[in-house]
C-alpha cells in the first residue's frame, strides 16, 4: 500500500472527538490563563485598555442615547472585540507544530475559543440590551435578529485573527489561504444586519439577520476546513 | 528491543534543493547521541524533521516503532524538544506553562514538573520571559521529563552558556539516561560529547558522513603524524592532510595494517574529525 507523503493527521485508527464539552472547558481554561498571561504583556495591556474603553464607550452610548445609535453601540462592540482578540490571541504557533496535535484539533481548538469570545460578546450586548427600557417583544426580536448574528460575526475575528507563527504576520494567509473575500463578506453582512433597523418581525426585516446567520455559518465551516486541511510545515512557511 | 529511533535514507527538501538527503542512525534505548556539523551542515533541519517542524521527503522514520510519516501526533508524543529559540508562550509563569502545555500530553504529570523544577531550582511562580537562558533551558527539560519521552531532541542549547553550567548540564543529561529515554543532542561542543556521548553523528553539507559509536570510531579514524615521506606513503589512506612546522598530520581511515613503525598515531578528537572529513564526500 502506498504510504501518504503528508504527515498531517493520518491516525485513521480511531476517530477523535474534537468538539467535546470537557475540550470547551479546558479550552475555556487555557484562555483563562493566557489571558491572565498576557496581562503582563504592552499587547495584552493595550488590548485590555481597548476592552475596557469599549464598555466605557458602551455605558455612555446607553446613558447618553437610545437604541437607535446603532453606531455607538457598534463602535463599543468593536473595541471590545479588539480588545479580546488582542489579548487572547498570542499562540506561539511553532509550539502548534511541536505539541502532539493533528491541524484538525488546532481548528477545532481555535473554533472553541471563537465560541468563547461569541458568549463574551453576546453577554455584552445581552447586558446593555437589558439596560436599555425596551418591551419585551422589541427585546426579543433585536436579541435574535441582531444580537446573535452580530455576536457571531465578531467573534469569528478571532480565528481571522490567528497566525501560523510567531511575529509572522504575512504569513497568516500562506498557511490557511483565507480568503480576503470571505471576511469581507462576513463582515459586511454583520455590520448590515447591526446597522440597518428591524422595526417589526415583518418577514422583510428578517432577510438580513437569515443571510447574517449563514454567512458567519459558511465563514466559521470554511475556516475550520481550511486550518483543519492545512498541509504545511512550519519551515515552509 | 527495537530502537527508539530509526531513520532510513530520509532527507527533507524544500523546492527543487535538498537540504538533508539519505539520512541513516538508529539510536537504542538509554543511549545519548551528539550531531556534529558545522553551521548548514542539516542539524538543526534534521531535528525539524523529527519533530514536525519540516517534511520529510524521503525515507522513513520511525520512532518506537510508530511510523512518522503516518502517525506524526504519536510520534510527537514520545518526543521532548529543547531548543535554544523561544517556542513557549513567554508570557505564562513556569507553573501554568506547565499545566496548560501537558495537557496535550497523555503522560504528564504536574506533580513530576513542579518536583523537576524544584530539583533544576526554577522558580515555578516565575515568569518564563524572566527566566535566564540557563533556567529556561532548564524548563523545557523538566517540562520534557514531566511527559516522560523516548527522545529527548537538543539543538544546541548550550549555546550562549558558562562553561559551569555546561558542565552541570551535561551532568543532568547523563543522569537522565539512567532511564529508557534517549538523548539526541545537536552541539558544537565536541570535547562534552567525546566526555558523555555514546555514539556521534556527523552531517555535512545535508548528507551524513558517519554513524558510529565512540569505539567505533576510534577504530576506523586515527590522526597520524610523520616526515613528508612517511605521508607520501599513507596518502592514499589519507582523507586530509596538512602541513605543520616540524612534521606533517592527516586523518587516516583504516585497519592500520599500513601504519609503520615511526609514524605517530593518536585517537582522533572531534573537532579533528570535523576539519578533515567535512565536505570531504
Amino acid at each position: 500500500m502506498k504510504e501518504k507523503k503528508s504527515g498531517i493527521s493520518h491516525n485513521s485508527d480511531k476517530r477523535e472527538k474534537y468538539f467535546t464539552l470537557k475540550k470547551f472547558l479546558i479550552t475555556g481554561q487555557e484562555m483563562l490563563v493566557e489571558m491572565r498571561g498576557s496581562f503582563h504583556t504592552r499587547r495584552g495591556k493595550a488590548g485590555l485598555g481597548l476592552f475596557l474603553a469599549g464598555i466605557l464607550w458602551g455605558i455612555w452610548a446607553i446613558e447618553e442615547s437610545d437604541l437607535t445609535e446603532f453606531f455607538s453601540l457598534f463602535n463599543s462592540l468593536l473595541w471590545c472585540t479588539m480588545g479580546i482578540v488582542m489579548f487572547l490571541n498570542q499562540e506561539n504557533h511553532k509550539l502548534m507544530y511541536l505539541l502532539p496535535i493533528s491541524r484538525k484539533e488546532f481548528a477545532a481548538a481555535q473554533i472553541q475559543r471563537m465560541a468563547w469570545v461569541f458568549l463574551i460578546i453576546l453577554a455584552m450586548q445581552t447586558a446593555y440590551l437589558g439596560c436599555m427600557r425596551m418591551e419585551a417583544d422589541e427585546l426579543w426580536r433585536i436579541f435574535w435578529w441582531k444580537i446573535i448574528p452580530v455576536s457571531g460575526t465578531l467573534s469569528i475575528a478571532q480565528i481571522t485573527a490567528a497566525k501560523p507563527a510567531k511575529n509572522s504576520g504575512q504569513t497568516g494567509d500562506k498557511i490557511y489561504q483565507l480568503s480576503y473575500g470571505a471576511m469581507i463578506a462576513v463582515f459586511s453582512m454583520g455590520l448590515l444586519n447591526f446597522v440597518i433597523e428591524a422595526d417589526s418581525w415583518n418577514l422583510w426585516y428578517g432577510i438580513l439577520p437569515v443571510l447574517n446567520y449563514g454567512a458567519n455559518l459558511w465563514a466559521v465551516f470554511y475556516l475550520y476546513r481550511k486550518i483543519g486541511s492545512a498541509d504545511v510545515y512550519y519551515d515552509e512557511l | 528491543m527495537q530502537p527508539i529511533l530509526q531513520i532510513e535514507n530520509a532527507g527533507a527538501e524544500r523546492g527543487s534543493s535538498f537540504w538533508l538527503r539519505d539520512v541513516n542512525l538508529t539510536l537504542e534505548a538509554g543511549t545519548f547521541m551528539g550531531v556534529i556539523g558545522r553551521n548548514g551542515a542539516g542539524k538543526t533541519t534534521l531535528f525539524h524533521m523529527l519533530c514536525g517542524l519540516s517534511r520529510i521527503s524521503q525515507g522513513n522514520v520511525r520512532l518506537n516503532g510508530i511510523n512518522m510519516g503516518q502517525e506524526p501526533e504519536r510520534c510527537r508524543k514520545e518526543i521532548g524538544t529543547i531548543f535554544d529559540d523561544e517556542y513557549f508562550r513567554l508570557d505564562l509563569s513556569v507553573k501554568y506553562a506547565g499545566a496548560i502545555y501537558g495537557t496535550y500530553y497523555e503522560r504528564y504529570s504536574q506533580k513530576e514538573f513542579l518536583s523537576y523544577c524544584r530539583q533544576f531550582q526554577v522558580d515555578p511562580l516565575q515568569n518564563l520571559r524572566k527566566l535566564s537562558k540557563g533556567n529556561y533551558m532548564k524548563f523545557q527539560l523538566a517540562f520534557a521529563l514531566a511527559h516522560h519521552p523516548k527522545l529527548i531532541l537538543m539543538d544546541e542549547p548550550e549555546a550562549g552558556l558558562d562553561p559551569v553550567f555546561r558542565r552541570e548540564w551535561m551532568n543532568l543529561l547523563y543522569d537522565i539516561l539512567e532511564g529508557e529515554c534517549s538523548i539526541l543532542f545537536a552541539t558544537h561542543l565536541t570535547e562534552e560529547l567525546e566526555q558523555y556521548a555514546d555514539q556521534v553523528t556527523m552531517l555535512s553539507k545535508g548528507r551524513q558522513i558517519f554513524s558510529l559509536t565512540m569505539p567505533e570510531i576510534e577504530e576506523r579514524y586515527k590522526i597520524v603524524r610523520g616526515s613528508k615521506t612517511q605521508m607520501d606513503y599513507l596518502n592514499q589512506y589519507l582523507v586530509g592532510r596538512r602541513s605543520m612546522e616540524h612534521y606533517e598530520e592527516g586523518l587516516y581511515i583504516g585497519d592500520g595494517q599500513e601504519l609503520k613503525p615511526g609514524i605517530s598515531v593518536s585517537r582522533p578528537a572531534l573537532a579533528e574529525l570535523l576539519y578533515y572529513l567535512d565536505g570531504k564526500f
